[in-house]
């Protein structure tokens, strides 16, 4: 309490958190009913904690409120003309980012025109123009032209699968509802906007030119690294160098930070000192500069967070009161989350403040230890470059302990040696700032002199490039590790708080009550949180769960089974036919990211229904980074390129490979086991797809539950299937191939009397699914599940009974619906080949 | 009620309201601390949130000091009325045999501990803003006098010019201003040092008085036979306020009062 602004932000923060878990609406009465107590105990002269409470009740409502209120105006109404072809007009509202063959920026949408008539729309579009020709290249692109695009809206994804990337999160926190792609040839210029703020184009035109005057008789690396460190402007490095930094722990310098604020501050206030600035006045120069300095550099989080601070501290020394860091660092955060609530989720925003909290609690406690440890050592160390280290080296330490499991969880991976390489560079970046800044500003009235001094920067930067190649090669320069569950981000962050003096604080107040607790009964609770953590740590462990992921994968299959036992068993693993693009795609974005969020360390089996791009494409990422026991095929055929790539592959890394048909049964515990029940002996030959019709069909009986994977059978294998011995009822059918036309599905679903079917369907030229397998099955009265509707779908169940989750909630109705109108738009195709 | 005293009382309360909205403001970006030990207050240090309050009082969030060094400082209970001093229960001061040139003294605590080190930062560490709750400290104390009612105006005792364009500021004058605002009295800064003074630290009685003869002068006259209150921060020998009294009482003024933090 001795703190109302910390509690106030905490409690906006967690009321975002709950606006994004629940619906909006629950939010609007508590509200009326949190400021109505507020005012009724202020206008009651109540003190000040009865007025305080309500008042936290007030922001926890406002913060859910303000959260679905952004969300609802990022998003627009743009997404609901996603799709198919169209033309796009709007104001072009960042500097287009050049790439080799394509080009990327935020569009302002206006008008949409679609199947001949016009629409007004709202919403960012973050667009991507491709050019094959150089003559193509729109060169006049930048900020505040109309202009009017060719090409096709799309919905970015969602979280879909366990552990995938949430990249329609990911472009909202940035303001952007939609993505679009288009040919740069099929670009308009209609002039310059009339919405476009002069104020952000006098930014860009300074920024531009700042940045030329910095590139000019640099190297393009070294340019490009000056200009990303001074602007934040990352987007413009080449990706290989990214890498390095990351690796090395040293990214933080191309994020502006607090640090680049800091130094820009302090020179700042000299300049205005030196100018005879007084008082206030001296107060308002400052302010305003940085404020130029932040918005040049796109007002990202973390600038806004340093500015904040400094004008706190700096109003902390005029206004003669003592400075807070906590409150100062609460304001950055309620001020940052009012601004734009939805930047909570965005890693740079997590980032910046856990690395600022860690910083703030931690460096004092790191400095006394470090310097404890520095003492004892024989030779004197009371010069002051080692002090100097040694608190860079605790606030490096610090910050790293800060971020750890965000790094872990975001980026996968854990630098090593991020606390030396810091030492390194550090020192050297604020040199390099400081040269860099004044040389631009030179460069802004005489742009050769600018330059010219901004050579001195050559050495260093190439210094700083030289230590983050050198500690990113070292063999143990980072780690690739499990992304941590929640839960465990919080245990960590909760051990580090109590670390950092929250066990003071939590003893005082257990001073201060007059509850006292049994040393026994303490015991007891103790033993009882140890048994509860590992029961918790350890699921599978007494558990006798049968968990099938359908995995979301567009159009393909990729199935994970997961045995009471704890064997894992991939069947099929996604991919997206070669023409499409790459191969490897899937694999490398859904499958292995799924695999490593469930910690799966190696892969008893992998089965392939059938040799096509869409079932097997992604095993070449999987095989890469997990070790597989067992390779289960299908009978040869005719193979294509990469499928025999793919075996190739599988041989080289020593994984047996087993050709099963029917009557093969593999027995994974007690009381599961799996049976092929096709291709017969004799394989199907002269069908409309042999490769499809030769599928493998399994059938998983989990004590008294069965399953049916049926992989992309057609009509043939169906009756072959329906002729033989009888298939008992089964509870859960993978519908055959996505949903596809079946002569003969009716008969099928008589004798397999499924209750949930799912179908794997993603955008697709086919038809899939079909219209008609969507009645039958509805008509047999069966739960249908589809992957392009609810994301992945998470079946768990104990032989018995079982439960179904999907990523993405969708209400049955609105899937009946949507099923109606995709079956009147799409155009059927009886038969295909894939 | 005239229409003009109505929308008079109309802007001081806006103003009270705004003064006060602009002090929670600050005090929720600054969280106010104990002046004497520098930790937070809680909320159960303070008072009653009072918006509707207008004019003198309207600071209705004060929170001036915590619990604990309100309870564990050397505040004086029972003092002298001449010379503040602190008197045990029942006992009798005679003030050493020494005659003032003002009638009578108060003083909010002992100049040792807390008050002490507060007081080094407030003259010596540039720490202004402490004027603000002292000068409330000071206000909740004099209250309390019987010839409080009587005083007309408040007079801080001056400093040197070289000491003042040393430090910024006159610690004396800013305890005497938040002292009228809360009394509603005016302050008048009439008193001026002739002569520059040596540094009264380290001397010893007699030597202070000798240094300090004379050294006062009052700019302009006082109304005859007024009653004035004369501020300072420390009070030792008594020899700066029976200097500046004296130099008061010849510009005509009737009857002086003291007010310091510590004795």
């Amino acid at each position: 309490m001795t703190r109302p602004l910390v509690l106030l932000t905490l409690s906006y923060v967690a009321g975002i958190i709950l606006g994004r878990c629940f619906s909006p609406y629950i939010f609007i009465l508590p509200a009326a009913a949190a400021l109505l107590w507020a005012l009724w105990n202020i206008f009651n002269q109540k003190n000040v904690v009865q007025v305080f409470i309500p008042l936290l009740l007030v922001f926890l409502v406002a913060g859910g409120l303000v959260y679905n209120y952004s969300l609802h105006k990022v998003r627009g109404n743009i997404r609901d003309y996603s799709g198919e072809n169209c033309l796009l007009v709007g104001m072009v509202e960042d500097e287009p980012l050049w790439r080799e063959d394509d080009v990327v920026f935020t569009l302002r949408s206006e008008k949409v025109r679609f199947r001949e008539e016009e629409y007004s729309v709202n919403g960012r579009v973050r667009v991507t123009l491709q050019w094959k020709e150089k003559a193509e290249i729109p060169l006049d692109l930048s900020y505040g032209q109309k202009v009017s695009l060719r090409g096709k809206i799309y919905e970015p994804k969602g979280l879909r699968n366990p552990g995938g990337f949430d990249y329609q999160s990911f472009l909202e926190t940035r303001g952007i509802a939609a993505a679009f792609y288009g040919p740069a040839a099929g670009v308009t210029f209609l002039g310059i906007s009339k919405e476009l703020s002069r104020l952000q184009l006098a930014a860009f035109k300074v920024r531009n030119r700042m940045s030329a005057v910095l590139r000019a008789y640099l190297p393009q690396r070294e340019g490009n690294l000056l200009v990303g460190m001074l602007f934040g402007e990352r987007s413009a490095l080449d990706r290989e160098t990214g890498q390095l930094f990351s690796q090395s722990g040293i990214s933080h310098l191309l994020a502006v930070s607090g640090l680049h604020v800091g130094l820009v501050a302090g020179a700042i206030f000299l300049l205005g000192r030196r100018t005879g600035l007084q008082g206030w006045c001296t107060y308002l120069f400052v302010a305003l500069l940085l404020f130029a300095y932040v918005y040049l550099c796109g007002l990202k989080p973390a600038a806004i967070r340093a500015f904040i601070m400094v004008l706190l501290a700096m109003g902390a020394v005029h206004l003669d009161r003592p400075g807070d860091f906590p409150t100062a660092l609460a304001a950055a955060v309620l001020i940052t989350l009012v601004y734009n609530p939805l930047l909570l989720f965005s890693v740079s925003f997590q980032l910046s403040y856990a690395a600022t909290t860690a910083i703030l609690f931690l460096t004092p406690l790191l400095q006394e230890k470090i310097a404890a440890i520095l003492a004892r050592l024989p030779f004197s160390f009371t010069l002051s470059p080692v002090k100097m280290i040694s608190s860079l080296l605790a606030v490096t330490l610090a910050a790293q302990l800060g971020v750890i499991p965000l790094t872990a969880y975001y980026f996968r991976q854990v630098s090593l040696v991020a606390l030396i390489a810091n030492i390194f560079v550090l020192p050297v970046m604020a040199l390099v700032l400081g040269l860099g800044l004044v040389s631009a500003l030179l460069g802004l009235v005489w742009p050769l002199s600018g330059s010219l001094l901004n050579l001195a920067n050559y050495p260093l930067l190439s210094y700083i490039l030289f230590i983050a190649r050198m500690f990113s090669a070292l063999p143990f320069s980072y780690r690739e590790v499990y992304p941590p569950r929640l839960t465990e981000i919080m245990l960590y962050y909760l051990f580090l708080a109590l670390l950092a003096g929250g066990w003071r604080v939590l003893l005082s107040a257990y001073y201060r009550c007059k509850f006292r607790v049994r040393p026994f009964y303490f015991l007891v609770f103790l033993l009882l949180i140890a048994l509860f953590v590992t029961w918790w740590g350890l699921p599978g462990i007494g558990s006798s769960t049968l968990e099938i992921v359908f995995l979301d994968v567009g159009q393909g299959d990729a199935i994970f089974i997961h045995t009471p036992q704890g064997q894992n068993i991939l069947l099929d693993s996604g991919g997206k036919p070669a023409y499409m693009g790459n191969i490897d795609e899937t694999g490398r974005l859904v499958v292995v990211p799924f695999l490593e969020y469930r910690r799966v360390k190696k892969l008893d089996m992998v089965i392939i229904s059938h040799p096509h791009e869409d079932h097997y494409g992604g095993l070449f990422a999987v095989l890469d980074k997990i070790p597989v026991k067992r390779l289960v095929t299908t009978v040869e055929l005719p193979e294509t390129q990469s499928y025999g790539e793919l075996l190739e592959l599988a041989r080289e890394k020593n994984i047996p490979r087993e050709i099963v048909r029917r009557g093969d049964i593999f027995v994974a515990g007690p009381s599961l086991e799996i049976r092929v029940l096709s291709p017969p002996s004799e394989l199907f030959n002269g069908t409309n797809s042999d490769s499809n019709n030769n599928s493998l069909v399994l059938h998983l009986r989990y004590k008294e539950i069965s399953f049916l994977f049926t992989g992309d059978i057609e009509t043939r294998a169906v009756d072959n299937l329906l002729k033989g011995e009888k298939i008992l009822p089964v509870q859960i059918l993978k519908v055959p191939h996505h949903g596809g036309y079946l002569s003969n599905l009716p008969q099928f679903l008589d004798s397999t009397a499924p209750r949930v079917a799912v179908i794997t369907v993603g955008a697709n030229s086919f038809g899939h699914p079909h219209p008609a397998t969507l009645s039958a099955l509805e008509d047999g009265g069966v739960e249908i599940y589809r992957t392009d509707f609810h994301g992945a779908v998470i079946l768990k169940s104990n032989g018995y009974s079982w439960k179904i989750k999907t990523m993405l909630p969708f209400s049955s109705s609105l899937l009946i619906n949507e099923m109606n109108k995709s079956g009147f738009i799409l155009t059927c195709r009886e038969t295909c080949s894939c | 009620m005239t229409i003009n005293t109505i929308t008079k009382n109309y802007k001081t309360q806006f103003k009270g309201v705004l003064s006060v909205t602009v002090r929670a403001l600050l005090d929720l970006l600054y969280p106010p601390r104990c002046p004497f030990c520098n930790r937070l207050l809680t909320p159960y240090d303070a008072g009653k949130i009072n918006f509707m309050v207008a004019g003198s009082n309207v600071s209705g969030l004060e929170r001036l000091l915590c619990r604990r060094c309100a309870e564990e400082l050397s505040w004086i209970e029972s003092s002298c009325p001449y010379c503040a001093f602190p008197l045990e229960e029942g006992k009798y001061h005679r003030c050493n045999g020494r005659k003032f040139s003002f009638q009578e003294c108060c003083a909010l605590g002992c100049y040792r501990g807390g008050i002490q080190e507060t007081l080094h930062r407030f003259k010596y560490h540039g720490r202004k803003s402490l004027a603000e709750p002292l000068g409330k400290l000071l206000y909740k104390k004099i209250a309390l006098e019987p010839w409080i009612s009587l005083v007309e105006f408040i007079v801080p005792i001056p400093l040197s010019r070289q000491r003042l364009l040393q430090r910024g500021y006159n610690q004396a004058s800013l305890l005497a201003r938040v002292l009228g605002r809360e009394l509603g009295l005016p302050v008048m800064e009439i008193l001026e040092r002739v002569k520059d003074t040596e540094s009264q630290t380290g001397l010893n009685k007699s030597q202070r008085k000798e240094n300090l003869r004379g050294a006062f002068r009052c700019r302009q006259e006082v109304p005859e036979g007024g009653h004035v209150l004369l501020v300072d921060d420390v009070f030792t020998s008594g020899a700066t306020a029976h200097e500046a009294s004296r130099a008061l009482k010849e510009a005509g003024a009737g009857r002086v009062s003291v007010a310091v933090l510590a004795r």
